[in-house]
Formats: structure tokens, C-alpha cells, sequence
């Protein structure tokens, strides 16, 4: 059954621009309550009634983790419940999806969907801070994912480029990867072989890889100024008209010293760009993807040349060289693909109930069954509709009843339909455990993007522009260092292959020991010596607005600044959320206890409770929000006679909401006490009722 | 060999018979007190067949497909184009080399069996990582259990205080418990050389209020519970894992995750890297009752820079793991203690254009040593170039049979998850390599 395209009625009134404004209310209401009444439909004919509306408690707290990703504070608690206003849900929902919170909390889910790593060579950095702005300032997802697909060139160019350079030199996992997290489809395994289940042969998946198949990663810019500086150095080459005056044999030798001169510059300067090779992509028309040496089927031979095309949808063959890409990304995040805009929607439809209306949300087949299809196909229009704004796509989840419903008591089956009577229950996310805590520790939190990493970034970039346009001098000055450099590289790793062999033929087990301690010594030599033979890092060690310790490239610094501000003492000060950390966090921080994502594959992060993180609830210093003189609370608190204003303090601040009268009854006379009032706050903390999210 | 015949579905019920007119509990609750508390013995016809030897495991994880012919199956008689810089060199075993970045397990091979012949299908990490820790392909319907897991359950823990499964250094994409219940879990220590922290009151905290605090949890938690602890496993596991922790708390047997109170020379000869001291951890852990202990060492993904990247990172490898066998060894818990070395794939024989190597699930290989394992040997081969494997195949399954075998656990006793499906240790069809042992 054809559903009309409602949604496109609905939004008829939008006038269509860059980046799409805020809908009216009214339409937002409208497109929300339709998808309300198709999930009604379902459950009718199931014989299934949608759970009970949420009392405001429970609603306040899970608007706040839901939209920006934080408890509220105990100001914002108290004044929502004091609120007599009838339409004031809406108008929360309105003002928090439109908070710099929503795009730090945003950030957190994409970042971690696309695995970005900010300390990843350079380029990392620059992916990060582009992507932070771009879905703060609403680039809508399709423009986000096409710059991405088709982005070209060096990353302090063009920051999307992280996107390649986060699988460098591996451009089929990369493709894998794309295929898996913008379309849903699991075609990894076909890498190696016909695919098992599926219609997918090894051979078609070459097919669509090989629209990167001219993907280089290195870098074009450096390779025209280490031309540009050979060509200064050496003189150009001999003229016709020189030439043409000498004899056969004089003709050679000229040509072959200018040739040797060039050579020999040349290979003085590439060394130095070196890094630049790993931040950048060009694309090579000439160069297509190959079929791999040991191919073993019929329809094709090893090694053979795989011509792009695309297998579904819209088709794609036949396509000039210097397009490839930019086919690929246009494909991709089409309209008219089948899976682009159904896998963002159910990503976000899992991101705001917590279980998709397909789950897995990126194993789609073609005849893959979701649960309420009708209401897929409406949120398919609906993002269309809303032109891929993310913002205003949550903004219309938030605002159907589904969102203020109770939450199933039992989870969702893994891979069984799941009818939707109401949102699943979750634990909070590494990140919304660390934001709340800020939240506890400070009664505020700052929203804002990090200065430092958008200044860092700017560093760096300033520093490649500069070795670019470097004068010719300045650069062989700095091949010279480098080559050094490299020479002191590669004597340490020769000793220390020596050193290895005396540990092999050691004899006594005390000759063996000192050995190795011996060998440790070259063995640390040797790899900071494969770390501190990179120029860039020389250049920007000269700059004097900053050391070559703080250079962006420094992952030692950018991590022990997340030790700095997560260990007990940085963290009062800190008001800083979690997004606003170089990701991914070191084992062993909060972060990373809790699930924080490591940024190895797509979504990663995950909320598996664990013994360390309820250790951590119960007596790590950080989640102490009460202990000590300077605890915020703890003098909040102590400024309070009354025992009943001190208990609805301390369930405004935990739990957003005040006691019920039983739970008046049962905990008054402990929060006469302060000590037990403390442990009873500390209870909150490890509870149940505070790490999840009804 | 005649494997074990119990049925989970007729004992389960037997429990369940029992439970309800003996103790009025919960199934659930009396049926797993039960099983932890029968003792756990080796199935006697593994142990027949030579298996059944180990009561430990500790399982050496290198994530991102360790390279195979620069290790443990190199060839020297290669041209330079597969061979690369890498040489072979002697071991103190006749006839078994290695690649010459392992010297001080050269040392050792007498006490190690490798497994050359190692083959998948699957050369994507996520994938290959899941399939060899699970001996399942990885589905969007099921999410398997581990084999640390699986050992946790079919062998239950040593030490009541003590998790039965310790996951030091492992990245997010564990495959975990799977379905399992909660506390099957692994114990997650992010950094080994902080071990577990959190582990004191906080200074201000006399036993009564810490007391008062967990009475406190349970009364704030009596209707939250009441409506979700059922249908909610991560309630459930919430609560397990609170529980835990406070008994950890307690016992004295926290100290087992504490390094400090090795002495230096100790941590000194694991490597201070925190692999090395991950490993020593795992031989503490062992020693003081924890059933399963896995490592995990990543970054052995060298698609670029292989030669290199390997004379950093293999010496780390051998180091940790010539001084666990040799410690092991001293401490006469080699024969009681399997040392697992596994990896997701190996890496092309053929070098590519950025001197790096590709993901190469065809052959590969992986080591065992201890716990009855017979030392000395290799198992299966490749051919010349490492390329291809020409003698006893070994898939995941049978890999994880063979760890089960070593434990004397029935590899193939299928257990149900919640959807009514049965899956088993060594996989659908896994077999052990009793040859490893006998």
C-alpha cells in the first residue's frame, strides 16, 4: 500500500534553502502526530494498547539526556515542575533542540558512527573540529556525507578528507565501511569472496569499490612544490635551442646531468612532505582498482581491471575517470537511492527510542522486514521533506507522543520485529554520564565547542601553507636537517637489530638479561627517533606560538589533557562536556569505563555495565558530589535547615523530580542527619533509577 | 571420542524440580547456585584422550591480524618480494624457526605447540575478530558469547570473591558474554598497570554509612526493580555488577589486581610496555584463582610500513610471552595453565607498494602452550609461501573445541539462548586437535 507523500503536504509552506531553518510549530505537531497514529495503527491490529504518558519527572529527565544529552541541573528541574503552562513539554522540546547542547550531544553520536579519531596523524583533528561545526550550524546530513564521499586534496584544505585518510592505504575497508554506515549493507565478507547469503559476488563488490579505485593517498600539493623548488634550484631544463647546437653525444650528457641535477634535488625535498603524504588524497584518473592476484573465480581473471558500477538503484556505469568519486558521493546520498535516507531515519529513529524500527540498523537487505513499515516509509519522506536537517527530523520524533510514553518493561528481542508501545529503556551513555557529572559537581555546564582544538587546528594549518610556499632555500635547509634526522633513524634501528641477535645467542640466562635491558635502551632510542624525523613538526616547533609538545600531531599532549581534566582534581574546574575532548579517551578514564566509544568501529561505543564502573559510582573521587568542603552540594545542603527542602534538593539534583510522599516518609528524618543525608545522595548516585534513562 | 552426554535441557529441568519444593527460590537463582557450587571436573573421557590437564587460561589476543610469515610460520627461502627484511632464525627445537624478532621464544619452543594451518573466510577485523572469539560468524540476530565466557559458564570460577573472566586491555567490540547471562561477563581492566581501582571506601566513609548506602540503593531502587530487573538484562547485569563489586570489595583477594606488589625485577622482565605488564597480570590473576584471563594487544594491522612496525612491536610479544612461559614454568603452573596466542588473520605473503602487508584469512597462524598441550611441535602447514595451507586445516571452531578440550569441557554441549537456539563452544562443527595434546 502506497502511502501519499503526507509529509511533503504537511511541509508544503518551507521555503527550500541551504541549510533549512526551524519549521512551524504547527507542522512540526502535525508530521509527529501522523507518525503517532500510523504506530496506533499497528498496534490496534495487534491487539496491543501504547504504554501510559510520562509524568513530568520522568519526562524533564529524558528530554534533557534525550535532546542535549545531560541531566538537568536542579534550577531547570525545579522551575519545569513548578510550571503550570500547558503547552510547556513543547516548549522545552523546542528550546533544547534548538541549544548548543543538542550539538554536542549530536556530535558525540555521529562522531562515533563515523569513527573519528581526533589524534589520528593530522588530519584528525580537522575532521573533528569540521564535522563539530558542521552539525552545529545544520549542514544537512546528505551535504555532510557528500563532502565526505567526494572530498579531495589535503586535510588543512579540505578537513573531510578524514574521512579517506581514516582508512589509509586501506581503501576497501574504507568502502566497506561507507557501504555499512550510510547504506546499511554488510557487503564486507565479499572482499575475499562471493558473498554466502546474498545475490553479491566478489566481483560485484570490486565493481562498486572501484569508484575510488583512482584514490591516492598522498598529497598533490606537495609533489607541485617539491617540483616548483627543483625547477628553481636547478635552472630549468636545456632549451631546444641550445640544444639543437650540440652535437649527438654533448646533446646526452647535458641531458643527462640536468636529468641527475633535478633527480638529485628531487629526492633531497620529497622525504620532507612525507607527512603531508599522510593527510592528503588526490585523485588519479589513470589509476583503477584491480581485481587481487589470487582471484579464483571464473567470471574474471587475477588482476584483471574492474570498470565501476553500481549494483542497486540508481545505475551508475560507464563513468569518465575524473569523476568516479564524485558519481560514488552523488549516488550514494541520492534521493532516489534506496537505503540512504531509510538508514539515517532509522538511525535516528534508534538514536531517540533506543531500538531501531529495523534492527540491526545497518544489515538491510532487500527484503528485510521492519517493524511498522508504514512508519518507515513516512519518516523516508519525512527526511526528505526536511531536506536531511537533523535537527529538525529529531525535532519531530521529540514532539510525537511516542516520546512521552512509559518504557516497555521487557527489551526488544535481538533480530524479532518489536511493536512499539513505548520507548526502550537505556542506560546513560559514557558521555551523558560524564556531562551529568559536571552537571552535579557545578549546577552549570559550558556547551561550547572547545577553542582550543578549532585554535590548534588553525596552528597547524597555518604551518603547511607556510611549508608550502616555503622559498627553496628554506626548504633544502630543511631536507638537509631532515636527512639527518633519518640517518640517526636508521642507525638506531641497526643496533638495535643487533642488540637482538646477542639476545638470541646469549647463552646464560644472566648474559640474556642484560642483553635485553641493554637492548630496551636502543630500543626507546629507536622509536623516538621514527617519531622526531618529521619536518612539520620542525617548522612548528620554530613558530613561537607554540612548542613542538603542543603541536597538534603531539597525541601525549592532546591525552594527558584528558587525564588532566579527569582525574579528581582538574574536574571541578572543568566545565567542558565530554565532546569537547580529543577522542578517542585513554583506558582507564571515566569515559572510557563507562562504554566510551575507542573509535574502531562504526558505533562502538557501548553501555555494558561493569564491576570497574560500580566501583567507580561507589568511591572513585570523581563521582563524589557531595563528600568534602568543597562540594558544591554538600554546602547547598548545609545551607538548608528544613529536611524536607534538603530531600527535594537532593531528588531535584539526582533524579530531577521531587520525592513521593512515601519516599517523604521514608527518607525525611535521614535527611535531618548529614551524614546520613550524604550516604543517601550517594545511593542516588549508584541507584538504578539514576544511570537509566525512563 | 565420546563426548559428554548431558543434557542442559533435562538437568535444567531436574533443577528446577528440586528448586521449587526444597528452597522456593527462584529457578534461575537456585538452578546457577547449584551448578556454581558443584565442583568442577574434567570430563574423564577428554581427559583419556589426553585432555582435561588445564584448570586456567590465559588467552593472548593480537588484534588487527598478526602477520604470519614474520612470525611464527616464516619462509626463509622466499625471494625479498615475500620475504622482506624479515630472517629466520634457529629455535631450541630441531627444526622449528621462527622470524628472528622472537629470540627469547626461540628459547621456549620446547614448551610451545604452533598451529600454522589456521584458514577463514573472514578478512574483515570486525568480523575475523568475532568468528575467533565466538566460532560463530558474526549475525544481526545473535550476539554470541566468547570463548572466555564459554569457560566461565561450563567451568564455573575458582574464587568466590574473583570474576571467572578478566579482560585486560580489550577494545569495545569484544564480543563479551553474548547472550549469557551477566555474570558472564568479562571483567574489563582498562590498564593493567592501574589495575582495579576504586577499590577503598572513600576516606570519610565508616562501614556504617557505606552499609546504610547499600540499604539505601535497595530501597530507592524497590520499584524500578520490581518493574524492570525481569525484562531488562542491562538491569540485571547493573545489579550484578553492584553486587560484585561490594564482594570485591571485601575480599581479600583484591591484591591479585594490584602490580605494585610485584617486585621490579617482575615487571621489569614482562616489558613495560602495558602489554607486558597486561600479561603479568594475567599469570597474578591465574595464580590467585581467576579462571580465564584474555590480553589484548592491539595495532598488528600493517597495511603500510610492516617491517618496521614489526621490529617495534614483536619484541614486546616475545618478551611478555617467553617470560609468562618461563614463569609459568618456575612456578610449576605450566602444566595446570593453557597459554593461548591467537590473532583474526594473517597477512599477505606478497608485499605491497607501501611495503606493507594485506589482510590474509587464508592461512595464518596462531600458538598454544601449557596446560597439557605437548611442546615441540607444529601443527598443519602452508605452502611455500605461506600462501596457502596444505595440511590439517584449523578453523575457529575446532579452535576454541581444542581450548575447551584442554580444560576437559564438553566442546560440543549446545546450550539455548533466549530465542530457543542452541550454540555450542566449538562452534556448529568444531572439532579439537587432540593432536596438540596427546
Amino acid at each position: 500500500m502506497k502511502i501519499q507523500p503526507l509529509a511533503l503536504t504537511l511541509l508544503l509552506l518551507i521555503v527550500p534553502c541551504a541549510f533549512a531553518k526551524t519549521l512551524p510549530d504547527k507542522q512540526v505537531r502535525a508530521v509527529a502526530a501522523k507518525i503517532d497514529s500510523l504506530l496506533l495503527e499497528d498496534l490496534n491490529a495487534a491487539n496491543l494498547s501504547p504504554l501510559e504518558r510520562i509524568d513530568d519527572g520522568t519526562f524533564i529527565r529524558r528530554s534533557y539526556l534525550g535532546i542535549v544529552g545531560r541531566i538537568p541541573t536542579e534550577d531547570e528541574a525545579r522551575s519545569f515542575l513548578a510550571d503550570t503552562s500547558p503547552d510547556k513539554r513543547a516548549r522545552l522540546i523546542n528550546i533544547l533542540t534548538a541549544s548548543p547542547g543538542f550539538d554536542s550531544h549530536l556530535f558525540n553520536w555521529t562522531a562515533d558512527l563515523l569513527r573519528v579519531q581526533t589524534n589520528d596523524e593530522e588530519y584528525g583533528l580537522g575532521w573533528h573540529t569540521w564535522l563539530r561545526a558542521s552539525l552545529a550550524k545544520n549542514k544537512p546530513w546528505d551535504e555532510i556525507v557528500h563532502d565526505m564521499l567526494a572530498s579531495t586534496g589535503h586535510a588543512s584544505d579540505n578537513p573531510a578528507v578524514g574521512y579517506y585518510l581514516r582508512d589509509r592505504n586501506m581503501q576497501l575497508d574504507n568502502f566497506s565501511n561507507s557501504m555499512q554506515v550510510f547504506l546499511g549493507q554488510q557487503i564486507g565478507c565479499a572482499q575475499c569472496h562471493d558473498h554466502p547469503f546474498d545475490d553479491l559476488s566478489q566481483y560485484n563488490y570490486y565493481q562498486m569499490a572501484a569508484f575510488s579505485g583512482g584514490t591516492v593517498y598522498a598529497s598533490e600539493d606537495a609533489r607541485e612544490t617539491v617540483t616548483r623548488a627543483v625547477r628553481e634550484k636547478n635552472g630549468l631544463a636545456p632549451s631546444k635551442e641550445s640544444l639543437q647546437n650540440m652535437n649527438k653525444r654533448e646533446r646526452r650528457d647535458v641531458l643527462k646531468k640536468s636529468q641527475n641535477e633535478f633527480k638529485k634535488t628531487a629526492s633531497l625535498l620529497r622525504p620532507i612532505f612525507r607527512n603531508f603524504n599522510r593527510n592528503a588524497v588526490y585523485e588519479n584518473p589513470k589509476l583503477s582498482l584491480r581485481l587481487p592476484d589470487d582471484y579464483k573465480y571464473n567470471d574474471a581473471k587475477p588482476g584483471a581491471l574492474v570498470p565501476a558500477e553500481t549494483l542497486f538503484g540508481e545505475q551508475l556505469a560507464g563513468i569518465a575517470p575524473t569523476e568516479r568519486r564524485e558519481s560514488f558521493a552523488g549516488w550514494v546520498t541520492s534521493e532516489k537511492n534506496p537505503f540512504f535516507t531509510k538508514v539515517i531515519a532509522n538511525r535516528l529513529w534508534e538514536r531517540t527510542f533506543g531500538h531501531g524500527l529495523l534492527d540491526p540498523v545497518d544489515n538491510w537487505k532487500e527484503d528485510s522486514k521492519p517493524a511498522h513499515p508504514k512508519v518507515l516509509e513516512f519518516l523516508e519522506e519525512t527526511m526528505k521533506a526536511v531536506d536531511y536537517d537533523l535537527r529538525e527530523f529529531s525535532r519531530i520524533l521529540y514532539h510525537t507522543n511516542l516520546f512521552q510514553r512509559e518504557c516497555d518493561l521487557t527489551e526488544p528481542e535481538l533480530g524479532n520485529t518489536h511493536l512499539v508501545r513505548g520507548p526502550t529503556l537505556r542506560r546513560m551513555t559514557a558521555e551523558q554520564l560524564y556531562d551529568s557529572m559536571i552537571v552535579l559537581k557545578n549546577g552549570t555546564i559550558n556547551d561550547s565547542p572547545s577553542a582550543k582544538l578549532d585554535q590548534r587546528w588553525q596552528q597547524y594549518t597555518l604551518a603547511v601553507d607556510k611549508m608550502l610556499n616555503a622559498e627553496t632555500d628554506d626548504l633544502m635547509i630543511l631536507a638537509e636537517a631532515t636527512s639527518q634526522a633519518e640517518d640517526e633513524f636508521r642507525e638506531a634501528r641497526g643496533e638495535m637489530q643487533k642488540f637482538q641477535r646477542a639476545i638470541a645467542e646469549a647463552d646464560t640466562k644472566q648474559e640474556r638479561f642484560k642483553a635485553v635491558q641493554a637492548s630496551r635502551e636502543v630500543r626507546e632510542k629507536f622509536q623516538k627517533m621514527r617519531l622526531n624525523r618529521d619536518p612539520l613538526k620542525m617548522i612548528m616547533a620554530g613558530e613561537n606560538t607554540m612548542t613542538a609538545d603542543e603541536s597538534p600531531s603531539m597525541g601525549s599532549t592532546m591525552m594527558s589533557g584528558n587525564n588532566r581534566h579527569n582525574n579528581g582534581k582538574g574536574a571541578e574546574q572543568s566545565l567542558a562536556r565530554a565532546s569537547e575532548f580529543p577522542a578517542p579517551f585513554n583506558p582507564a578514564t571515566l569515559v572510557r569505563e563507562f562504554g566510551g566509544s575507542d573509535r574502531e568501529s562504526p558505533s562502538s561505543g557501548n553501555t555494558i555495565p561493569t564491576v570497574p564502573q560500580a566501583l567507580a559510582l561507589l568511591n572513585d573521587r570523581q563521582t563524589d558530589i557531595i563528600g568534602g568542603k568543597k562540594s558544591r552540594l554538600g554546602k547547598r545542603l548545609a545551607s538548608i535547615d528544613n529536611a524536607q527542602e534538603r530531600l527535594e534538593t537532593v531528588f531535584l539534583c539526582l533524579y530531577s523530580r521531587l520525592p513521593s510522599s512515601e519516599e517523604a516518609d521514608a527518607f525525611e528524618p535521614i535527611a535531618k542527619n548529614s551524614i546520613e543525608l550524604r550516604d543517601l545522595t550517594r545511593a542516588m548516585l549508584t541507584s538504578n533509577r539514576f544511570i537509566f534513562i525512563r | 571420542m565420546k563426548s559428554n552426554q548431558l543434557n542442559e535441557l533435562s538437568r535444567r529441568s531436574f533443577l528446577a524440580r528440586t528448586a521449587k519444593t526444597c528452597f522456593g527460590l527462584s529457578i534461575a537463582g537456585s538452578a546457577s547456585q547449584l551448578f556454581s557450587q558443584r565442583a568442577f571436573a574434567a570430563d574423564p573421557n577428554i581427559q583419556k584422550a589426553g585432555g582435561g590437564k588445564a584448570k586456567n587460561v590465559i588467552y593472548l589476543y593480537m588484534s588487527g591480524g598478526m602477520t604470519h610469515i614474520d612470525t611464527f610460520d616464516p619462509k626463509p627461502d622466499t625471494p625479498s618480494e615475500i620475504r622482506g627484511s624479515t630472517d629466520t632464525i634457529k629455535t631450541n627445537v630441531d627444526g622449528i624457526r621462527l622470524g628472528h624478532c622472537l629470540p627469547l621464544l626461540a628459547k621456549h619452543m620446547d614448551k610451545v605447540a604452533l598451529i600454522r594451518s589456521l584458514s577463514t573466510t573472514q578478512g574483515a577485523h570486525e568480523q575475523g575478530k568475532y568468528l575467533m572469539h565466538t566460532g560463530y560468524d558474526q549475525r544481526g540476530s545473535i550476539s554470541h558469547p566468547s570463548s572466555g565466557s564459554w569457560v566461565s559458564r561450563l567451568a564455573g570460577g575458582i574464587n568466590k570473591a574473583l570474576p571467572p573472566f578478566v579482560l585486560v586491555g580489550g577494545s569495545n567490540n569484544h564480543p563479551g558474554g553474548g547472550f549469557f547471562e551477566p555474570k558472564f561477563s568479562p571483567l574489563p581492566i582498562g590498564d593493567p598497570q592501574k589495575g582495579l581501582r576504586n577499590i577503598r571506601q572513600r576516606y570519610d566513609t565508616k562501614d556504617e554509612s557505606f552499609d546504610r548506602q547499600l540499604l539505601l540503593r535497595k530501597q530507592l531502587d524497590h520499584d524500578f526493580d520490581s518493574k524492570f530487573h525481569k525484562g531488562q538484562r542491562a538491569v540485571r547485569a547493573n545489579n550484578e555488577a553492584f553486587d560484585s563489586a561490594v564482594k570485591l570489595m571485601r575480599s581479600e583477594d583484591l591484591e591479585a589486581f594490584d602490580l605494585s606488589r610485584e617486585t621490579k625485577a617482575s615487571r621489569a622482565a614482562y616489558g613495560s610496555e602495558p602489554f607486558g605488564q597486561g600479561v603479568l597480570l594475567a599469570r597474578r590473576l591465574v595464580e590467585r584463582g581467576v579462571r580465564f584471563v584474555e590480553v589484548e594487544f592491539g595495532g598488528f594491522d600493517w597495511h603500510d610500513d610492516n617491517f618496521n612496525q614489526m621490529e617495534e612491536k614483536i619484541p614486546t610479544l616475545d618478551q611478555a610471552l617467553s617470560t609468562l612461559l618461563a614463569d609459568l614454568s618456575a612456578k610449576g603452573l605450566l602444566e595446570s595453565t593453557l597459554v593461548v596466542v591467537a590473532t583474526e588473520f594473517g597477512r599477505s605473503p606478497k608485499i605491497n607498494a607501501d611495503s606493507g602487508r594485506n589482510h590474509f584469512p587464508k592461512a595464518f597462524s596462531c600458538l598454544m602452550a601449557g596446560g597439557g598441550v605437548k611442546g615441540g611441535q607444529v601443527y598443519g602447514a602452508t605452502d611455500e609461501t605461506g600462501s596457502n595451507v596444505i595440511e590439517n586445516k584449523v578453523d575457529a571452531s575446532d579452535f576454541n573445541a581444542s581450548i575447551a578440550f584442554a580444560l576437559g569441557l564438553p566442546f560440543d554441549l549446545p546450550l539455548m539462548s533466549p530465542t530457543k537456539r542452541p550454540f555450542k563452544m566449538g562452534g556448529s562443527a568444531g572439532e579439537p586437535i587432540t593432536k596438540l595434546f596427546a
